[in-house]
């Protein structure tokens, strides 16, 4: 599904601070699974996800997307593979401040140009799967920690993507909303798509749904 | 009193008289009236703009052009045919340059040319015209000319020899 | 040198022209040393980041070119009140002897640089930039003229001195001096050259249509544009010009573009490059139909460049016919310059 050919990603490259944030990582993820990334702090987690879900380019070493090489796409091919292949969960629910809750969900399928009443219709179905249709109109700063973080799921999956990228989803959530959220990720999985977590929670790496868990260690993948 | 208003009376009258003489001889001179479009015939410039330099010649037909100075105006007078089709010179009613001094128009036939000065017309060096001999060997001394001829001197040979000058 | 407003925006362009090519050339050669897609390596990932950007800035330096040809001409148009003799853009050219040089060869890198942006924009469609090393190998080509032009275009305008007497255009393109191009194409009889024009531009028309219908003979269609350019400009001298100036022996090319004219010439000037510009790159891009990654769009983009060419010089034409058929000219048989 993804595979990545030593891929190497290099910061500030020629300048005394450079720093290599992945070395040489070759890396296969099944499809239809739920894959953890595990690892301490800067051992190049998040920068692997941002470089699997086509959001940067590596320094060198090659993605290929179901078979499909991605890193050397001009930009707007790959802007384009991204939209519709990949929905993105990140820490903090990033929601834009000043627009409903809606108008948020809806952000990420406008360059797409569908028609406004079929995508409205989309955002409400997702925003009641997950409990918080009554809350469409409101604006984001009304919204709990949880709400917000079931919000940003929904926003995610505006363009239905294959594959869901969750980057530290539970941080900032307590016990029983990490719980919902895993479950949440199972319903992912009995649709059929693939799913990439990073996460030093054990409630998430340990969780019986996971597949998959690959260690990194300063940028390279333990055994 | 008659004697103090008669003087004053045939001055007025003798002023009018003089004035009323003269918007007569008017009628006589050519009518400047040089319409943007207006085009030397034989280079083709916009004659409007060198107003200090304009010739003319009135064809007995009523037509007439304009040059951009008088070496084109001969140009023009030696090969009619080739710049207006259908025209030959036998046809020339008046011919008219500006003199350089005045800024007036002149008969061509009775102006004096003056050849190889220092003064450079819109088409390079030209044949300067003045109305009288004193004011052309004034423009002579002052200018570095060399030679004043009349209209009937000028030959296409002169005129190439202005062309090619540097 | 003189210190007029449209000479320094000429230089500055031609300057920075250079300069930008001459950067995107260094790039080039290790793209067209060392690029290879299916390597991961950290150099084609780099030349891959670098292609994205100098492909951008070399698109805006030679529209930039393709202004600078026009702008050039209006310059030589706007300078003619300092020079004596001058009426026109063809006396300002004359002033020193780079004048014309620097002219034709600003026609023939416009012709090249409209040809590297349609080969750009292609490029620029697929996935796997298909045409990259064509298109910077035409860079290479195109730069030692770009090179050759800011040589001589500084040379014209460095050496340009108030007190030159420089010869009028009626001289330069009159019929009677055997010397000098612009003569000799002055002195090609106006009606049977009147002929060929339109008896050229029918073939050259068809050959687009019928390209642009069955999509067969594109070739044979760049082939004709670029020949009905060249046809186009001799005519400008030969005859056309007569009828717009309504004078029999004055030939200029250049007076068309002054105002007393309306401007005309400009009009004139930007249909016939356009149209020889998508021709000939409506050629260049035939060889490349097969391409996987341009397979959804070049056969498109190709039957528009050739309606463009087409519908241009259709144009042109329209307007030649137009200048004729509205001037107080009548050029009969004998009376012929």
């Amino acid at each position: 599904m993804i595979e990545l050919f030593n891929v190497k990603k290099v910061f500030n490259a020629g300048n005394p601070s450079e720093f290599s944030a992945l070395n040489s990582v070759n890396l296969f993820i099944e499809e239809n699974q739920v894959t953890v990334l595990k690892g301490p702090s800067g051992s190049g987690k998040t920068t692997l996800l941002s470089i699997v879900g086509c959001m940067s380019r590596p320094s060198a070493g090659r993605v290929k997307l179901k078979g499909r090489e991605i890193t050397s796409l001009p930009e707007r091919f790959l802007t384009d593979i991204r939209r519709k292949t990949f929905g993105f969960i990140f820490q903090q629910p990033n929601l834009i401040k000043g627009i409903s809750v809606l108008d948020n969900v809806m952000l990420p399928a406008y360059p797409l140009g569908e028609k406004r009443s079929h995508l409205k219709n989309r955002a409400m179905k997702g925003l009641s799967e997950l409990n918080i249709a009554n809350k469409a109109a409101s604006k984001v700063e009304w919204l709990s920690g949880g709400e917000a973080q079931r919000a940003s799921i929904v926003r995610a999956l505006i363009n239905d993507p294959h594959i869901i990228i969750a980057d530290e989803p539970t941080a900032h959530l307590d016990t029983k909303l990490s719980y919902r959220f895993m479950e949440i990720i199972e319903k992912f999985k009995s649709e059929g798509k693939t799913v990439i977590i990073t996460s030093h929670d054990p409630l998430v790496y340990e969780s019986s749904m996971v597949d998959r868990v690959v260690n990194l260690r300063d940028g390279q993948i333990e055994g | 009193m008659k004697t103090k208003i008669h003087p004053k009376i045939m001055l007025w009258l003798a002023l009018h008289i003089l004035f009323l003489s003269m918007n007569t001889s008017h009628a006589d001179e050519p009518t400047v009236t040089i319409k943007k479009t207006d085009r030397c015939p034989v280079c083709g410039m916009f004659v409007y703009k060198y107003p200090k330099w304009v010739a003319q010649i009135i064809f007995k037909d009523g037509t007439s052009y304009f040059y951009d100075g008088a070496k084109d105006m001969f140009k023009h007078i030696f090969d009619t045919a080739k710049y207006t089709p259908g025209k030959s010179a036998e046809n020339i009613k008046d011919i008219y340059v500006t003199d350089y001094y005045e800024v007036e128009l002149v008969d061509a036939k009775s102006a004096f040319y003056v050849t190889g000065s220092d003064v450079l017309g819109p088409m390079g060096h030209e044949l300067l015209p003045f109305k009288d001999q004193e004011s052309a060997q004034e423009f002579l001394e002052d200018h570095k000319g060399k030679s004043i001829i009349r209209f009937q001197d000028v030959t296409p040979a002169i005129i190439e020899s202005l062309d090619h000058r540097t | 040198m003189i210190l007029h407003p449209t000479v320094i925006a000429n230089l500055l362009a031609v300057y920075i022209s250079s300069f930008m090519v001459l950067y995107a050339v260094y790039y080039g050669v290790q793209i067209l040393k060392f690029w290879d897609i299916q390597s991961g390596h950290e150099l084609q990932l780099v030349l891959e980041r670098k292609t994205y950007l100098i492909s951008t800035l070399l698109s805006y330096v030679f529209g930039l070119q393709l202004l600078s040809l026009f702008l050039f001409i209006f310059t030589a148009d706007s300078l003619t009140p300092l020079f004596v003799g001058a009426m026109c853009a063809a006396g300002t050219l004359n002033v020193d002897g780079f004048g014309y040089p620097t002219l034709v060869l600003k026609i023939f890198s416009f012709i090249l640089a409209g040809l590297w942006l349609v080969l750009n924009y292609a490029d620029n469609q697929g996935y796997d930039y298909p045409l990259i090393k064509k298109k910077y190998l035409l860079l290479a080509f195109i730069a030692p003229f770009i090179i050759l032009e800011m040589i001589l275009e500084s040379a014209y305008f460095l050496n340009m001195k108030a007190d030159v007497i420089t010869s009028c255009c009626g001289s330069l393109f009159s019929s009677e001096r055997v010397t000098g191009i612009g003569s000799e194409i002055a002195s090609l009889p106006a009606l049977p050259m009147m002929r060929v024009f339109y008896g050229a531009m029918l073939c050259t028309l068809a050959s687009g249509f019928f390209f642009y219908l069955k999509g067969l003979g594109g070739y044979l269609y760049a082939a004709m544009s670029l020949l009905m350019f060249i046809i186009s400009l001799v005519s400008i001298v030969s005859f056309i010009s007569l009828y717009i100036y309504e004078l029999p022996t004055h030939h200029c090319p250049f007076c068309i573009i002054m105002e007393e004219y309306h401007y005309l010439g400009y009009l004139l000037y930007i249909l016939l490059f356009g149209a020889v510009v998508s021709g000939i790159g409506l050629g260049a891009l035939i060889p490349f139909r097969q391409v996987e990654s341009l397979q959804f769009m070049l056969s498109g983009f190709i039957r528009k460049l050739a309606l463009s060419s087409v519908i241009l010089y259709a144009a042109f034409t329209a307007l030649v016919t137009y200048e004729i058929v509205s001037s107080s000219l009548v050029i009969a048989y004998e009376v012929v310059y």
